[in-house]
């Protein structure tokens, strides 16, 4: 049927056929040529669904393996002794939680903004060096966004209230037990140690330096301040200096939850 | 010669040539069914991961947040394959011998990466980013699909041009409120007045350019 052969001749024709002289005609005729051209059009429509060169195309992009470097990877470590783009460390108070040395001390807070939160307390001795400040001013949207995070990353392990009783650690993880919040040592350790466990890890717990980045780790610890005083008997609430309800830049989380 | 086509067949050989045109078109169809189909697409298809990871498990019955693996999916175009470290955040304790576990602690041990078998792949001529639609009130379910009740993950959605116009045309049928981004449940319904309104709603909360400029050639291929 594709074959394209000449128009029939005589021989060939059949009854009712009129008889015609024919003028030179090309050698495949139009409706043919159609058909051919359609076919080979629907073939080509076959192949889209070939992978082709502009699909993969060779270059780096997120996560993807790369034959270029030895060990494979298209995302590249730092080389040694360098600092990227916005990764200055300097503010050891901001990205540390360790107290900076008197006389370099960075002030991070704006000048007008309220005064930092102090939440010294008595166990404030068992670590010297973390801070006793949160960097900046604490207000609701600080709150919400730690109580974000908070959920994300900690509940599955501290448990939604900070009673240490997640669902990982219900499943197993708890050779130590995920620490309560609600317990004296920590409802007056300095900020700054919670920065650290989160940061550097503390014993069990692992550390989240690579899933959360400085600023998120300072708001969550305001959530857990919160969380900490939503558990504490009202007498001592009251007393704590840290985090009074209405006390100075910190919300009371009555309202919140 | 006996004739072997009676007249009547001119009648055939004229329905053929119409029935051409017909079979054109069905045979066109065909082909778009078939390119839209799983097996062109991948939809549907399980493929076999080096580790029998369940987002079942984890999502489902653990109830560990996507953006506890999937960090920079609020912020960057990929969403992010969590490293070695973070499984290794829980399975230091949980399923500490396991031999399911074996590469993730090999792995952790050489520091050779992971090799998971990529599930989604748009071409590379097509631009995609997270950020900005999970910014924009799309969820995950939309695109993934009940992502929680996969133990192996498969492809929801075609990820066609057509599928992702159908939505940059009327957005407004897709969107949901902020909290409900990793809501796996939520569906949109459009039935009642009252329900369009909300997607009207949302669309001008979230400041969502027309879809002329959703629709522009180079938004996606840039
Ligand atoms: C994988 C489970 C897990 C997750 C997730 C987790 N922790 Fe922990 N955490 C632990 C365990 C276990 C301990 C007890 C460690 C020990 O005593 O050895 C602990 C202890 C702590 C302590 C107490 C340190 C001390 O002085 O005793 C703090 C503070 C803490 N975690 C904060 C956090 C914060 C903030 C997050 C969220 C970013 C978080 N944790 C997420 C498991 C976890
Ligand atoms: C415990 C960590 C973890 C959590 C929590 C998690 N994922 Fe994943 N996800 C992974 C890993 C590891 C992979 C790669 C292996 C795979 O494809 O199964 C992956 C793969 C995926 C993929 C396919 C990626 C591809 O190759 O195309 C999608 C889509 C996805 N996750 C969506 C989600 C969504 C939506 C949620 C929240 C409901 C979620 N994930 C929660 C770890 C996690
Ligand atoms: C937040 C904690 C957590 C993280 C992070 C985590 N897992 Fe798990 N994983 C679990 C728990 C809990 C179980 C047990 C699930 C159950 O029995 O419901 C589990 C089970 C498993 C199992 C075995 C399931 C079975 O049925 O045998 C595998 C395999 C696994 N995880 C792989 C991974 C990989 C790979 C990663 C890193 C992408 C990862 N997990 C990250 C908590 C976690
Ligand atoms: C608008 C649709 C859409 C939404 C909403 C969406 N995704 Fe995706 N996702 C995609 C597409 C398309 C790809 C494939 C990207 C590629 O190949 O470059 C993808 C890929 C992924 C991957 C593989 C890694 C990567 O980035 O390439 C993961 C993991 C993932 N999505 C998780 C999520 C999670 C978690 C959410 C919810 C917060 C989410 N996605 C929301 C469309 C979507
Ligand atoms: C369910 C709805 C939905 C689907 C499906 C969807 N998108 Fe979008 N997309 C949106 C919305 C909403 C925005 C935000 C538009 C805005 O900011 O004005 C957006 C924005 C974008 C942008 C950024 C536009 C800009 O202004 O730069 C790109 C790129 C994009 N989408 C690509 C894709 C691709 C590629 C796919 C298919 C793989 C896809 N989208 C599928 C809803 C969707
Ligand atoms: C919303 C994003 C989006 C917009 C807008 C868009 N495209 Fe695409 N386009 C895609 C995606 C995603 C693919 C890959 C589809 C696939 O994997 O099959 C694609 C594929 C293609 C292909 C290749 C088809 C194939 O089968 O290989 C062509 C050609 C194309 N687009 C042309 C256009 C033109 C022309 C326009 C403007 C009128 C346009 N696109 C606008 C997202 C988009």
């Amino acid at each position: 049927m594709l074959s394209c052969r000449k128009t029939p001749d005589a021989e060939t024709r059949r009854h009712g056929d009129t008889e015609k002289s024919f003028s030179p005609r090309p050698r495949f005729p139009a409706s043919r040529r159609l058909l051919c051209l359609l076919l080979t059009a629907y073939c080509l429509l076959l192949t889209s669904a070939c992978r082709r060169d502009m699909q993969d195309q060779p270059k780096a992009k997120a996560f993807r393996e790369n034959s270029f470097f030895r060990d494979g990877l298209s995302s590249r470590p730092l080389v040694p002794g360098t600092v990227p783009r916005g990764y200055l460390r300097a503010d050891r108070e901001f990205y540390f939680g360790k107290k900076s040395n008197a006389g370099t001390t960075a002030q991070p807070v704006p000048p007008g903004a309220a005064t930092p939160v102090s939440t010294t307390g008595a166990s404030a001795a068992l670590y010297p060096d973390d801070v006793e400040t949160f960097p900046f001013p604490i207000t609701k949207e600080v709150l919400d966004r730690g109580q974000q995070r908070y959920d994300i990353f900690c509940s599955v392990c501290h448990g939604a209230t900070g009673d240490g009783d997640g669902m990982i650690a219900r499943r197993g993880f708890n050779k130590p037990l995920p620490a309560s919040y609600h317990q004296d040592r920590l409802r007056q350790a300095p900020v700054g140690h919670f920065f650290d466990a989160m940061t550097n890890g503390w014993g069990a717990m692992p550390s989240y330096a690579s899933q959360i980045p400085v600023e998120d780790r300072w708001k969550i610890i305001a959530y857990i301040r919160a969380l900490q005083l939503s558990q504490m008997p009202a007498a001592q609430a009251a007393q704590t200096p840290s985090i009074k309800p209405g006390g100075q830049g910190v919300r009371a989380p009555g309202g919140k939850k | 010669m006996p004739q072997i086509f009676r007249h009547s067949t001119n009648y055939l050989a004229r329905a053929t040539i119409y029935g051409a045109v017909f079979i054109l078109f069905a045979a066109l169809w065909v082909t778009a069914e078939i390119t839209r189909s799983g097996w062109n697409t991948g939809q549907w298809i399980e493929r076999q991961q080096p580790i029998q990871f369940s987002h079942k498990h984890h999502v489902g019955d653990d109830g560990i947040d996507c953006r506890y693996c999937h960090t920079s999916v609020e912020t960057a175009a990929s969403a992010g394959i969590p490293s070695t470290a973070v499984c290794m955040n829980c399975h230091k304790q949980i399923w500490a011998d396991s031999p399911y576990l074996e590469p993730v602690r090999a792995s952790f041990k050489t520091g050779k990466p992971l090799e998971w078998i990529r599930v989604h792949d748009l071409p590379d001529f097509a631009y995609f980013n997270h950020a900005i639609h999970v910014n924009k009130g799309v969820g995950c379910s939309t695109c993934h699909g009940r992502i929680d009740q996969m133990p192996v993950v498969s492809q929801a959605t075609s990820l066609q041009m057509e599928w992702c116009l159908e939505c940059h045309r009327s957005p407004e049928n897709f969107v949901r409120p902020k909290d409900k981004i990793f809501d796996m449940e939520w569906r949109p319904r459009n039935s009642t007045k009252q329900e369009i309104a909300e997607g009207l709603d949302l669309k001008k909360k979230y400041h969502i350019q027309e879809p002329a400029v959703l629709t522009s050639c180079s938004t996606c291929h840039r």
